[in-house]
């Protein structure tokens, strides 16, 4: 008896060392990959580019020391396909790519107008990817985008993210993470859309717009106005700002949306399909340029007035990009149907591309200032002005 | 009457065959009745005790109208001499004079009646009886003619006094601590506990040592079955020695194998006094500060007496961050080990990239380096409790000099690896319970070899291991995760948290006997206090 517990012991305390710490890489032997820059490669094949964090100079305090070690460091390679060319990085990298942190991918416009089927397959396949990393596309090189010097952190990946995440100040970007992009590539009627991410005038890093894909073709870019009107639709249009013409005399007004919500009501008639959106958004008047006083309730009557018209105007810029310029259902007008007339969905989802091209959209726009007491009568200067 | 010269020392032909009877190996002495011979009684004592160098045998003679021949014995160091010489010598030499004839029965009786000013006299009339009494620092007195012996109460040695408890130091409470002397400290409990009900049976373990070991409880409070449990488990050793309660622990606990410990112990008698108030029992031993207390659940290693002395929150408080402590201190270094060599994608990025950084040039693995550390740390310990005080100081110095800046500036530690080995050890010690730190230690390997061979898949077979076993441990009939795996939510109000003593109304459910009431129903205090009864 007593042998035999001692031989149980034996196998038991064995066990881990046939396991042999399988899979174990210890963290200092890997290269933290922190974005990837997807391009077409010169003879037809993908041109992979990688930011490879530098963990001890990215560690490193900024008032320590003076030499100016560079944080990340870019690593490019070429392949007939997606995984060649990754695999192909492993003959250059000293350490084992590791994926897992990466934060943004960005792919080349030419390549996203050309297929990404391979990519998006790769991405969702394989286990050490996120899928809450964030996609975008670049009108130019992606691998430029990724290589240039970033300005105040450390690495252009977290800048890339920084802009990504912060898109809600402004409302001009569209921001999407690789799950929400695969959620409508696979969905029967809904088009994906990709952020879009290019460098301004000076050089810097821009997030506007966004790149309509038609299925695994990027079928075209949303202007600013467009973009807005799908975070609209989206329900993704929060503490953005709004500059509304002041209903009196025509100087502008900045609204900060506190609160933006959107209620589809599908409806069914004959067979063809009629979508009502209503919106209500609810701002605080942050800055105004007018010296109307907007105490009075008639004249905040009017601002919300113009508000509203402003919104729907955005709103409508959206739609008709997704009627007419695309016919792509990428604002995702299917889904209502799907969710509250799931009996007619069935019957058009067959021909949605073609009812959803002719269908009617009404659009509501109910927008609130609530917070009356908090703005008095703007600041005006009691000098007397020359000439008079 | 015979009459007997006084102290001849020699022994007539048959008291020789006697004695040597008597002290021949291994004959039992212990039921041998004294002999009516003051010398052969004398000399038997002297010969089974070797005649050693602090046993002092005054022989005297009475001042009567006869003379009697008398002894006192006592064991020096253990009795107190200055008491024997007032008390017995100078009593019956000087101050008591017997005027009658009288007999040798009748004058020991009259001794005993009046002779001896102390509160304790006792007549004994085995050899064995007298040994034991001499030993455990009694006086024993013998007088010619009489098959008797008056055992005199002079138990005084040389002992500390008492003093704040070294290993379990509190801010607020009492700073009384046991002592090694038995009777002071079943004191220090009687003097917290005034009730009757409160119940001292002794017995003593150790066929060489001769142990004195109590058990205390509350009458009605404490569960019958636990104290007849608690009976049965000493009456069941049969050991040589009992030199500390640890001896006790480790004889009567329910589960040897397991590393948790099964039986708490303190040094503070106010801990005793609380958990006999709950119910439990209570064993002290002779020799020993360190008091056992039964039945034990796990969460009392994580709770201090100052939890129900400081306000509710307090206690409350302090009990969470034990809780984190040491769950930390067992988990930590696993966790830091599976994360840093198995599961890197659940690190956020800036971390990695910064343990990343710290670990470049370190040539182990994670799993090596946190061993090497851990020894390091616990080799530093272990040396600071032994060395002695002045030379510790200088070695925790240096230890942190070579833990926290050598090694790294050396490329043999990580950053990271340094502050999850300091957090782990620093965590450890916020338990109060040294005990547990200790089987702390022992699990925290485990699960590092675990986490180092199969990740986080193996902290977790690990845990649930260690939590099935805690399941399944019992110390004297009560689940060791009581009140958590019986689901008595009455008794929650008393284990991570410290609810007030208000709310606090009956005592554990399973530990203490018919008597749960503990606190009156509306106890709870207000600004109206008392004033609502009065104007009804």
């Amino acid at each position: 008896m007593r042998w035999k517990a001692v031989l149980c012991f034996l196998i038991l305390i064995s066990l881990p060392f046939q396991a042999g710490c399988w899979n174990a890489r210890e963290i200092d032997e890997l290269a933290f990959v922190l974005g990837i820059g997807l391009d077409r490669g010169q003879d037809g094949g993908v041109k992979v580019t990688v930011l490879i964090a530098n963990p001890s100079a990215a560690s490193k305090s900024p008032t320590g020391g003076s030499a100016q070690e560079k944080s990340f460091y870019i690593a490019t390679a070429e392949g007939k396909t997606f995984f060649e060319a990754i695999r192909n990085m492993a003959t250059f990298s000293s350490r084992r790519i590791f994926w897992a942190h990466n934060k943004v991918i960005v792919i080349g416009e030419k390549l996203a107008r050309s297929d990404i089927t391979e990519i998006l397959d790769f991405f969702s396949r394989n286990p050490e990817l996120r899928l809450r990393t964030w996609i975008a596309v670049s009108p130019g090189e992606a691998e430029k985008l990724l290589a240039a010097p970033p300005e105040v952190e450390k690495d252009p990946a977290t800048s890339i993210e920084n802009v990504i995440s912060q898109r809600v100040w402004t409302g001009k970007g569209y921001g999407v993470m690789l799950k929400d992009f695969l959620e409508d590539y696979l969905s029967t009627a809904t088009h994906p859309v990709a952020s879009r991410l290019s460098f301004d005038d000076s050089g810097s890093l821009r997030l506007s717009g966004a790149a309509v894909f038609n299925q695994n073709k990027m079928a075209g870019w949303l202007d600013e106005k467009e973009t807005r009107g799908l975070l609209w639709l989206k329900g993704e249009f929060r503490s953005s700002i709004i500059v509304v013409p002041c209903p009196l005399d025509g100087q502008p007004l900045s609204v900060e949306v506190v609160h933006g919500e959107v209620k589809y009501k599908p409806q069914v008639r004959n067979g063809r399909p009629q979508l009502t959106v209503m919106t209500h958004a609810v701002g605080n008047l942050s800055e105004q340029a007018c010296k109307t006083d907007f105490t009075h309730m008639d004249n905040l009557h009017k601002l919300e007035m113009s508000l509203s018209a402003v919104i729907k105007d955005e709103i409508n810029a959206a739609i008709t990009a997704a009627q007419q310029k695309f016919k792509l259902d990428f604002p995702g007008f299917n889904r209502p149907f799907h969710l509250q007339r799931d009996k007619e969905w069935h019957q058009l989802v067959n021909k949605w591309p073609e009812l959803f091209k002719e269908m009617e959209v009404m659009v509501e726009v109910r927008s609130n200032i609530p917070r009356e007491a908090l703005f008095a009568i703007p600041l005006k200067s009691k000098k007397v002005a020359p000439g008079q | 009457m015979r009459i007997w010269r006084k102290n001849t020392g020699w022994v007539r032909p048959h008291e020789t065959a006697i004695l040597e009877k008597l002290t021949k190996q291994g004959h039992d002495w212990q039921g041998q009745p004294l002999s009516t011979s003051l010398e052969l009684n004398l000399n038997v004592v002297r010969k089974v005790m070797g005649n050693p160098e602090d046993l002092s045998v005054r022989e005297f003679t009475l001042a009567a109208d006869t003379e009697y021949n008398a002894a006192v014995m006592m064991v020096e160091g253990l009795a107190e001499r200055e008491l024997v010489n007032e008390q017995v010598l100078k009593t019956l030499m000087l101050d008591v004079k017997f005027e009658k004839p009288l007999s040798h029965k009748q004058l020991f009786e009259q001794i005993e009646k009046y002779g001896i000013p102390n509160v304790m006299v006792k007549q004994n009339q085995t050899m064995g009886e007298v040994l034991n009494e001499l030993l455990g620092g009694e006086t024993v007195f013998l007088l010619d003619g009489v098959d008797r012996a008056l055992v005199i109460a002079s138990r005084g040695w040389e002992d500390r006094s008492i003093s704040e408890p070294a290993t379990e130091s509190i801010i607020r409470g009492p700073r009384d601590g046991f002592t090694e002397t038995l009777r002071t400290n079943t004191g220090l409990i009687r003097r917290r506990i005034k009730s009757p009900d409160l119940r001292l049976e002794g017995c003593k373990i150790g066929r060489r040592t001769r142990t004195d070991v109590v058990i205390v409880y509350i009458e009605g409070i404490a569960k019958a079955e636990v104290i007849n449990e608690v009976k049965k488990r000493l009456k069941r050793i049969d050991i040589d020695a009992v030199l500390e309660s640890g001896y006790i622990e480790e004889l009567i606990e329910d589960s040897p194998g397991s590393p948790f410990p099964q039986i708490e112990h303190t040094e503070r008698p106010d801990k005793v006094a609380a958990a006999v108030l709950e119910g439990r029992v209570a064993i002290l031993v002779d020799t020993t500060p360190f008091v056992l207390m039964v039945p034990t659940v796990f969460w009392q290693f994580i709770q201090s007496s100052e939890d129900y002395y400081e306000r509710y929150w307090v206690g409350s408080l302090a009990r969470m961050i034990r809780l984190l402590a040491y769950f930390l201190s067992i988990t930590l270094p696993a966790v830091y080990i599976a994360l840093t060599s198995f599961h890197q994608e659940m690190i956020p990025t800036p971390l990695a990239l910064s343990i990343a950084a710290s670990r470049e040039g370190v040539p182990f693995p994670a799993i090596g380096e946190a061993l090497l550390m851990g020894a390091t740390f616990e080799i530093l310990r272990e040396a600071g409790i032994r060395l002695p005080k002045p030379a510790g100081q200088a070695v925790s110095i240096v230890g942190a000099l070579v833990i926290g800046q050598a090694a790294v500036e050396a490329g043999i530690a990580s950053q990271a690896m340094v502050i999850v080995v300091a957090l782990t050890g620093i965590g450890s010690f916020a338990i109060p319970a040294y005990g547990t730190v200790v089987a702390g230690q022992l699990l925290r390997i485990i699960l590092v070899l675990l986490a180092g061979f199969l990740g986080l898949f193996g902290i977790l077979a690990g845990l649930s291991f260690i939590f099935i076993h805690m399941c399944a441990l019992q110390s004297f009939g009560v689940n060791y995760l009581t009140p958590v795996t019986s689901a008595l939510p009455n008794d929650y109000k008393d284990i991570a948290v410290r609810t007030p003593w208000w709310s606090m109304r009956r005592r554990p459910e399973k530990i203490a006997g018919q008597q749960k009431k503990r606190v009156a129903a509306g106890s709870k205090p207000g600004p109206d206090q008392g004033e609502k009864k009065q104007g009804k």
